[in-house]
């Protein structure tokens, strides 16, 4: 039965849609749980969970901190400064000492790709992939899946349009795999310098015009571009990849009258979406948030212990 | 696994009878009570139960609660949680409360049911009803209500089968499984 | 082990020796670190008319005696890395594998810049007295790509070729100049094609990459500096040597500057022989090398360039790291593994399934390399020095990186089954390995 084929929770290729849909209905029950005013409950008493943060990120970091401790959890962090990472102790060596104080749960958040699968070889806790470099970020792909999921039914057919950097986002991937192990057809937009055509290898479809990209499609997810990627190296400038990729209200007018907007956040507000569509009514922004925790919540509960079925 | 009928419809049919007569005479005076059942035994039960008592006149909120999340053996294993969360939505402080589910056992559902349920709000009396009870409690917990008691084995366990929950017929099974 | 009082001969052996067009059962004689003879099955007599010796028999049935094979590409690490490589385990792993002969790779710390070091190298060489080991040196001062280095000193002290290796001669000005130049010396430059501006990922790009999130290296990195360098061979008329070609389209640019007469040659890998970029899902650092893995249709193109001529030489490019520099992130981690040991292995390998011809995998190992850089070894020439190398075809074993005879244990290799096994390795008629 096991949602996880493994136990930990790396990227979310190869997830069947079984599993994921599993994933989901138990962030249901975890998402009336952070609901109501007692927001805790005992599940995973007596269970260490390690949040390990080598980028800085507020609002996944808080996410998961927000799930452990519902589940009464105990958390810790560790987070890049003040850590002995800035002493050049290298990451197998971070894990290994970790390993040796028994923590149940290790979420990982690092700038290399690969970096939760290499943890994951050094410890016998389960580790969480809340995002490595440029791979996957299965959490945030199981918090759209949900969003969606909810605001439809199902997934089936859906078409969902992801614009934006797609070659450097972790998201994309993650949104990639999961969405369309739940039927949904997605669409990569972004320009040819983010868009290798080996990416259409995801099982995605690559269009370079935004307006044919979202003309139709039932919900368009707005990525972040990284101010790196605009010094003229992938982009001539934010100014320019605002007007050709950016979403006002001017473009809001090519979208079908019922498609949502999402965002991973946090958003650049007026660079790829115009304040008056972040905030507007076909924005589920906020409602990703509040799913973030219920679906952390419900990976957290799934990892932390062992196969109930096993034992009975 | 080999299953053995205990009681029939007609016999379930009454043993519910039992259980309501049970609960009201526990219940007398209160004004407005909640009945709460576990999912997922005590769901289907709790539909009818609280028809009966309403046909009685009483004023009776109706709830459900999930014990995944308050099991204590999470070191050892979790379950997946049930098909639905829980659901109370409704005040508990103040109000006399019943927990209700279909078969008492080791006693270790009840009390994560009572967790749950008292996460909820502060119940100035909770009761706890179930259809039958076999005595191999675990935890110093009895129910308050419980027309019937089975004398089962280790091993064994007892399955309330009601027709809303798909089956063909109501009726209590005792599941013995092979080793 | 090394008993043979300098007069053996060994019977009974397939030899294989693709530079004379012999394979078949012969009797070689080796007398005072020299191949003596090579004679028909029992027409040697047992007593040695030169030195009125009688003659010590090696019996070697079952087995094939090869040319010892020769490495124009090996990171011995020595000076400044010891703790991953010496020049002496170096070679101890090169006989291991069945090498009598490797060319020292100049990226050490400091490079081989100079002809003082050039002889060190030598010097370590020759005090190990395993595989010959021959120094290559940098083409460029301090391996910087800007002034060149003294080539006709540097070939006097010993070294047998310039490279630059790790680094690509970035500047098509300065390339032009040690082209030029080292017609001087008659001696290959040997080059790292990697454009800096297209280069700077972690493994190739494509859809392996674009899975994984990690940031690729396109074939077109290689493959422009190939083709800039093909264009300044032919203005120079000098001699130049590519090294671990990866990519179709190498192999294409390479194969039209032979056909109209470019001074070329190249080499390629084991690795890209036998793996492709898919061998780094799962972030397996040991998958790290540069140029990276490629896909199915470059190793195709590599298998294809190698059996028909385009590519000269199977070289190891064994590059020695230890753990603390594998054992990292993908991106972090050093790019390269050791080869020396399994070189051999996995070219039986690609002939076991049909993509190599024996005599020409043969020929790849020993007088291919040793062509390529007009080095006096690869064959059983009678008076060519007695290198050799006896495989047992049959031996099925098991590679276990830990066991190496190397310092270090970097190898997607480890734990693989091969058939077909070094188990003796002459060097100047003296055994230097044996199983």
């Amino acid at each position: 039965m096991t949602a996880l084929a493994e136990r930990h929770l790396l990227g979310l290729e190869g997830l069947s849609r079984e599993a994921i849909e599993h994933l989901l209905d138990t962030a249901l029950t975890m998402r009336e749980v952070l609901r109501r005013s007692v927001k805790k409950v005992p599940t995973l008493r007596g269970k260490a969970v390690v949040n390990l943060f080598f980028e800085s990120s507020t609002r996944t970091r808080m996410s998961f901190e927000v799930a452990a401790k519902v589940l009464s959890a105990d958390t810790y962090s560790i987070s890049q400064t003040g850590s002995s990472v800035t002493k050049g102790e290298t990451l197998v060596d971070t894990a290994k000492n970790l390993d040796a104080m028994h923590p149940d749960v290790i979420v990982i958040r690092h700038a290399s790709s690969g970096a939760a699968a290499l943890v994951s070889r050094h410890t016998r806790a389960a580790v969480v992939n809340a995002g490595d470099g440029q791979h996957e970020h299965p959490t945030q792909g199981l918090l759209d899946a949900l969003t969606l999921r909810e605001r439809w039914g199902a997934l089936d057919g859906k078409r969902v349009t992801i614009v934006g950097d797609v070659l450097h986002s972790r998201v994309a991937r993650s949104d990639a795999f999961g969405l369309t192990a739940l039927g949904a057809r997605v669409t990569f937009c972004g320009p040819p310098t983010l868009l290798p055509p080996e990416l259409a290898s995801l099982g995605v479809t690559l269009a370079t015009s935004l307006r044919r990209a979202v003309e139709g499609a039932d919900a368009v997810m707005m990525l972040r571009v990284q101010n790196e990627r605009m010094d003229g190296q992938f982009l001539p400038s934010s100014r320019e990849y605002s007007r050709t990729f950016g979403l006002g209200l001017e473009q809001l007018e090519w979208l079908k009258p019922d498609a949502l907007i999402l965002h991973p956040g946090p958003v650049n507000r007026g660079v790829e979406l115009s304040p008056e569509v972040a905030d507007g009514p076909r924005s589920v922004i906020l409602p990703q948030v509040e799913n973030g925790v219920a679906v952390r919540m419900a990976v957290l509960y799934l990892v932390a212990a062992g196969h109930a079925e096993e034992h009975g | 696994m080999t299953t053995q009928r205990l009681r029939g419809p007609a016999e379930v049919r009454a043993l519910v009878g039992e259980l309501c007569d049970g609960i009201h005479r526990a219940l007398a005076g209160a004004p407005d009570a909640a009945l709460v059942g576990v999912r997922r035994g005590g769901i289907a039960l709790a539909g009818r139960v609280a028809a009966d008592l309403q046909a009685r006149g009483m004023r009776i909120d109706r709830g459900a609660v999930d014990i995944a999340l308050y099991r204590d053996d999470a070191h050892l294993a979790l379950p997946r949680p049930e098909s639905g969360p829980t659901e109370i939505e409704f005040p508990l402080d103040g109000r006399q409360v019943v927990i209700l589910d279909d078969v008492f056992w080791t006693g270790r559902t009840a009390r994560a049911a009572m967790d749950a349920v008292l996460d909820f709000g502060r119940p100035q009396r909770l009761w706890l009803a179930v259809l039958a009870q076999s005595p191999h409690r675990e935890l110093p917990i009895v129910p308050d209500v419980a027309p019937l008691v089975v004398e089962a084995a280790r091993g064994e366990r007892l399955e309330l089968r009601l027709v809303e929950d798909g089956h063909p017929d109501d009726e209590l099974v005792l599941v013995r499984s092979l080793r | 082990m090394s008993g043979h009082a300098g007069l053996f001969a060994i019977v009974g052996a397939r030899v294989i020796d693709p530079a004379n067009g012999i394979d078949g059962e012969r009797t070689v004689l080796v007398r005072d670190g020299r191949i003596a003879g090579v004679e028909s099955p029992g027409a040697l007599p047992s007593f040695d008319g030169v030195r009125g010796e009688r003659i010590e028999r090696i019996d070697a049935r079952g087995l094939w005696l090869l040319p010892g094979f020769v490495d124009l590409h090996a990171h011995l690490r020595e000076p400044g890395e010891e703790h991953k490589e010496t020049i002496a385990t170096g070679a101890k792993a090169a006989v291991a594998g069945g090498y009598t002969t490797i060319v020292a790779i100049a990226n050490t710390r400091p490079p081989i810049d100079n002809a003082a070091l050039v002889r060190f190298v030598k010097k370590k060489g020759e005090e190990a007295d395993l595989a010959r080991v021959l120094p290559a040196a940098t083409i460029t001062l301090g391996q910087k790509g800007e002034g060149l280095t003294e080539l006709v000193d540097l070939a006097e002290a010993g070294a047998v070729c310039f490279t630059d290796d790790g680094r690509p001669v970035a500047n098509a000005g300065v390339m032009r100049r040690a082209l030029e130049y080292s017609r001087l010396v008659g001696r290959p430059i040997v080059a790292h094609e990697e454009d800096l501006g297209l280069a700077g990922g972690s493994m190739h790009e494509g859809e392996v990459s674009v899975r994984l999130g990690l940031r690729g290296v396109p074939g077109a990195a290689e493959e422009v500096m190939i083709r800039r360098d093909l264009v300044l061979a032919e203005l120079t008329g000098a001699h130049l040597h590519v090294m671990h070609v990866s990519t179709a389209g190498s192999v294409r640019a390479i194969r039209e500057a032979k056909s109209r007469g470019v001074k070329v040659t190249a080499e390629a890998t084991p690795h890209h022989l036998t793996l492709t970029d898919e061998a780094v899902k799962g972030y397996d650092t040991n998958a790290k090398m540069m140029p990276p893995l490629r896909p199915e249709a470059d190793r195709r193109a590599i298998v294809e360039a190698l059996q028909d001529g385009t590519l000269d030489a199977i070289a190891t490019d064994h590059a020695p790291h230890a753990t603390v520099d594998k054992e990292l992130e993908f991106d972090k981690a050093a790019s390269g593994i050791v080869g020396l040991e399994t070189a051999f292995a996995l070219t039986l390998r690609a002939v076991q399934r049909g993509e190599l011809k024996l005599t020409r995998a043969i020929e790849l190992l020993t007088s291919g390399p040793a062509r390529a850089f007009q080095l006096d070894a690869g064959t059983l020439t009678v008076g060519a020095p007695a290198d050799l190398t006896l495989i047992d075809p049959e031996a099925r074993w098991k590679f276990d990186a830990k066991k190496s005879s190397s310092k270090s244990h970097n190898s997607p290799f480890d734990g693989w089954e091969f058939s077909g096994r070094v188990v003796r390795t002459f060097v100047g008629g003296r055994v230097r390995f044996e199983l």
